[in-house]
């Protein structure tokens, strides 16, 4: 049997139980509805008597149990009902907000997000992608606020030489990536923070910490 | 596109209603009883009436179409039942342009309708630059009970332009041969002086400098800067890194580029250039420069109603295939078309393709809005990383104008232009 064929019997079978379902409970309204109707009948036209409560009484022992015989199954009802309609929900519309500006992200955010985030699924892949820009976010700013050609700022990122932190010249130079210590990824992780996200977060305070004095600048 | 729902607000009733007329008639308790039959017509008016019929239309009225950035527009609306029933509840959420905030009133509105009566609400709008069209009405009608809801839209006309003048946009020089508004290093026909020369034969007498002629009796003729129409693309880059912007009321990078393609639009139309229209994103846009009536309609209706230059932010994967866009853009392009790229510079595929342009000989000129904010490490990074980008361009001789939106373009375009001629 196909997976489509598996789908359309699921469906037929889903459509089958929901007519069941509609067909009781017409059925429990029609009964309902009889019920009333012949005893409110009974009660108008003086024929009450007419009525097995006779039988009904004995067979349940006395009045009172009658009573609480008809009075549970009511509760009964309404409990279902009721529990019915609690897990259910009201099903309306969802009216759009107009009165602001369809709000976008700010530039950065997607860094800031995946170094907030508790859940990476592959956080060295994550690290990867935010490696190459930080790279050239590095070299840039240095071609930039120390003029000095695109070959040299290349080599100096590479090497490292530009800063004193060994995380983020090898994160940013040719060994692309340090190895922790057991001790150091355990104290992290205790802060709720990958290698990777820690690698990232170094490299980016260290680019931003050393350039951006000199952008403020410049954009002046 | 409407929606017709059973609410399920009153599912639970019938049970209820039958308790309450075993207990009525159990304790002979008639009012309990009567609580019942209340509780059965809730259960049985859904059953037997259905959902209402919708029949409405939409009047909106603005004070002002024209606005200043800045200045409010009053809106008013209209809405009528043109149906032949009551609709006993009616709630309509105006579809209020995505860039513009609510400054006072509401645009949200509940009614009771007859059949041919009207109801009317006002709110006011912050105009901000661009073109702004309104989005239909969300309207919501329940019957008395509530259990069956249409939900629909109502389309009204309702635009809003806001657009400033330029006066200058900075083309760099490279025209086609036809007068136009860009002024050259050359004499010849044009509004500005250039330089004085030897009168000959067949100059235009009122080229000749008369006062010249009166004092010394020297004949001359006037030299003007020759003045030549471009050929101008506008390139918007509405790729998803570009629906950034600095604060959650500002609109975004791509809105601001919009609208700055509207104002550089009609600047360029008023000095005769052939201008064009171009923009990545979720699908390839394109119109090839052109001049003339048509052509600008053309032009003004794509910048209005193309789905790439929309100014509601896309989704991470709704861009189209980018790398084929900018083939195709490539490809189209003639040589001597000059192209403004309106971008944020928020990555570095679209400085690619900007150095790309360039190198092919197309003079390219960037404006990109300013959409950075400050705060956080990753926002500070966004900003030192554009900073970089500007630069970039600069050292390959690519001009860029840094614009920060709270400021009128045109007045930013002129100070460039001042820049420009001093430096």
């Amino acid at each position: 049997m196909s997976a489509a064929d598996l789908r359309n019997l699921v469906s037929v079978a889903g459509h089958g139980t929901r007519g069941l379902r509609r067909a009781g409970w017409y059925l429990l309204v029609g009964v309902g509805l009889v019920v009333f109707v012949v005893v409110a009948a009974a009660a108008v036209s003086g024929a009450a008597g007419a009525l097995p409560v006779d039988g009904l009484v004995a067979l349940a022992g006395n009045d009172y149990f009658l009573l609480g015989t008809f009075g549970t199954l009511a509760l009964g009802i309404v409990v279902v009902m009721l529990v019915r309609r609690a897990a259910g929900r009201v099903s309306q519309a969802a009216p759009p907000d107009p009165e602001t500006i369809r709000d976008a992200s700010r530039p950065g955010d997607e860094l800031d997000a995946y170094l907030g985030s508790l859940a990476i699924s592959n956080p060295r892949a994550s690290s990867d992608a935010f490696q190459e820009r930080l790279r050239i976010a590095a070299e840039q700013a240095m071609i930039r606020t120390e003029q000095i050609p695109r070959e040299a700022a290349c080599e100096r990122v590479a090497t490292g030489e530009w800063t004193d932190d060994q995380v983020v010249a090898a994160f940013l130079g040719e060994e692309r990536h340090s190895t922790p210590t057991l001790h150091r990824e355990a104290s992290l992780a205790l802060r709720g923070e990958r290698w990777g996200q820690h690698e990232v977060r170094t490299a980016a305070k260290a680019v931003v910490d050393r350039f951006e004095q000199a952008s403020e600048s410049d954009r002046r | 596109m409407t929606t017709v729902r059973t609410t399920g607000r009153w599912r639970g009733i019938v049970a209820v209603a039958l308790l309450a007329v075993a207990v009525g008639i159990l304790l002979d308790r008639p009012t309990v009883l009567l609580l019942g039959i209340v509780g059965a017509g809730f259960a049985a008016y859904p059953r037997l009436s259905g959902p209402p019929t919708v029949e409405l239309e939409l009047e909106r009225r603005l004070d002002n179409r024209h606005p200043r950035r800045g200045e409010h527009v009053t809106v008013t609306a209209h809405l009528t039942n043109v149906g032949e029933r009551t609709l006993a509840d009616v709630r309509i959420v105006d579809g209020v342009p995505p860039m513009l905030t609510v400054s006072s009133g509401n645009p949200r509105h509940a009614a009771v309708l007859r059949p041919g009566q009207t109801t009317t609400f006002t709110y006011t709008l912050d105009a901000d630059h661009g073109h702004h069209t309104f989005d239909p009405a969300t309207v919501i009608v329940r019957d008395v009970t509530g259990a069956h809801e249409v939900e629909t839209t109502v389309s009204a006309a309702g635009e809003l332009h806001c657009t400033e003048t330029v006066p200058e946009v900075p083309l760099r020089r490279q025209t086609d041969n036809f007068a136009g508004q860009l002024t050259t290093d050359s004499g010849g026909n044009g509004t500005e002086f250039h330089t004085v020369r030897e009168y000959n034969r067949g100059d235009s007498i009122r080229r000749i400098d008369s006062k010249r002629w009166a004092k010394t009796g020297e004949l001359t003729t006037i030299e003007f800067r020759e003045e030549r129409r471009s050929s101008v693309l506008l390139l918007v880059d509405a790729r998803e890194p570009a629906y950034r912007s600095a604060s959650e009321s500002d609109p975004n990078a791509v809105a601001h580029s919009i609208a700055a393609a509207e104002q550089l639009l009609g600047a360029l139309e008023d000095a005769q250039n052939r201008v064009g229209l171009a923009a990545f994103g979720r699908e390839f846009c394109w119109e090839r420069p052109g001049s003339g009536t048509e052509h600008m309609t053309r032009v003004r209706r794509l910048l209005t109603s193309h789905p790439t230059l929309s100014s509601t932010p896309s989704k991470p994967d709704e861009d189209g295939d980018l790398e084929g866009q900018r083939e195709q853009l490539y490809a189209r392009l003639d040589a001597s078309t000059q192209v403004v790229v309106l971008s944020p510079l928020t990555d570095e595929w679209i400085l690619q393709t900007i150095r790309r342009l360039e190198a092919g000989g197309n003079a390219t000129t960037v404006i990109s809005p300013d959409v950075t904010a400050d705060g956080t490490l990753g926002r500070r990074l966004a900003r030192l990383e554009r900073t970089n980008r500007l630069h970039a361009l600069r050292q390959a001789d690519v001009p860029v104008v840094d614009w920060d939106p709270q400021a009128a373009l045109g007045t930013v375009l002129l100070n460039e232009g001042r820049r420009r001629r001093t430096a």
